[in-house]
């Protein structure tokens, strides 16, 4: 893919969304809907970023190498740099707007719906495992020890990878 | 709780390294992230004050883009000098997502290989499932204050959910004008219940 054109989609993105992940879903509707990409290379992107160093929303660097290599990796992290250059306006404006009834319902809105579509492509990755309960098991436990925020990112990655290694063994 | 504290802030080239030391240590996500940021600037360099940094942090999360690096901007400009933002921004980038493009470039060498097929079996689904983790706990601030407010406003938060959610599976709305209309409506629901509703007598 165009490296332009990656820049431009992951600025659109995050810029309608905040949080490491919360330009997920737009993501996903853009490359893996528009046919750039599988869900299997956007799930392998999202592991990569969870294994890596560094915030969260840097999955986008390596979605970007995936899709477009070197350049797109580039293009990625300064789609992912300028958006959040906007807080110096919201700083600006904060003291003003922070108590305005619409601004607290436009975020809680944007919060809310970042959910639902969110749930929806998790799903999606899902959806190629149905009948596959040990990948089904996996999740649920992944989910699980998500929640409980016992067990650091990283090593319930690891888990998986090798459980999936022992079952292809079996 | 001051905003202004430019004097004493850190030299360049520590504040550089200020943020080196964060990209680098910051493994497994946010969370790791924003406690060793608050080490470093609160605890460790005092050039914050508790009070601000919870104050600066809820700004990030009302700004567009990765929380984090609003972080790394606000405090980049308040106490980093000239140069203090984009120093921020590439101590706390350049090294981590180095590495990730690393790590992911290593990974197309390897992707074929037996092995890895057979861990992806496993890895897809874990990611699946710490994203749904990830949603619910997103989730639960802004459904904890519509609880607050009541039924009506809790139906409205779980329709602000689902509705978005129909929207992109099945009615093939692009993702970014469903998340557009969702906060729109969300506006009009909060504003319309403090300053309409409540203000008749």
């Amino acid at each position: 893919m165009n490296p332009v054109r990656l820049f431009l989609l992951i600025l659109r993105s995050s810029l309608l969304s905040t949080g490491g992940f919360g330009n997920v879903p737009a993501l996903h509707t853009d490359l893996v809907g528009g046919g750039v990409t599988s869900d299997a290379t956007f799930a392998e992107s999202l592991a990569i970023g969870q294994i890596s160093p560094g915030p969260n929303g840097l999955w986008v660097v390596s979605l970007g190498f995936l899709v477009s290599g070197w350049a797109g990796a580039l293009a990625a992290t300064l789609a992912v740099v300028l958006p959040p250059l906007l807080v110096l306006l919201v700083e600006r404006l904060y003291n003003r707007v922070q108590d305005h009834p619409a601004v607290e319902g436009f975020i809680r809105g944007l919060s809310l719906a970042v959910v639902g579509v969110f749930l929806v492509v998790m799903g999606r990755l899902l959806a190629g495992f149905r009948h596959d309960s040990l990948a089904l098991t996996v999740a649920a436990v992944a989910c699980g020890l998500g929640l409980s925020k016992r067990v650091p990112v990283l090593f319930v990655v690891l888990g998986s990878a090798i459980v999936g290694i022992v079952a292809s063994k079996m | 709780m001051s905003s202004d504290s430019q004097p004493g802030g850190p030299a360049p080239g520590e504040w550089f390294r200020v943020w080196l030391r964060i990209g680098l240590q910051s493994f497994g996500g946010g969370v790791t992230t924003i406690s060793l940021i608050r080490q470093e600037l609160v605890e460790r360099g005092k050039w914050v004050t508790p009070d601000e940094y919870v104050r600066d942090f809820a700004l990030c999360q009302l700004a567009p883009g990765v929380n984090i690096l609003g972080i790394a901007v606000i405090f980049g400009r308040r106490l980093g000098g000239r140069f203090g933002i984009p120093l921020a921004l590439a101590g706390l980038l350049l090294p981590s997502a180095t590495v990730t493009a690393c790590i992911t470039a290593g990974y197309v060498q390897v992707k074929s290989t037996t092995a890895v097929v057979a861990a992806l079996r496993g890895v897809m689904p874990a990611v699946a499932g710490l994203g749904i983790a990830t949603a619910l706990q997103t989730s639960q601030a802004p459904l904890r204050g519509s609880r607050e407010e009541g039924f009506p406003s809790t139906l409205v938060a779980l329709l602000l959910v689902a509705i978005p959610a129909v929207a992109v599976l099945h009615w093939n709305v692009p993702t970014v004008y469903v998340l557009l209309i969702a906060s729109l409506l969300g506006a009009l629901c909060v504003y319309g219940e403090r300053r309409i509703w409540k203000a008749k007598p």
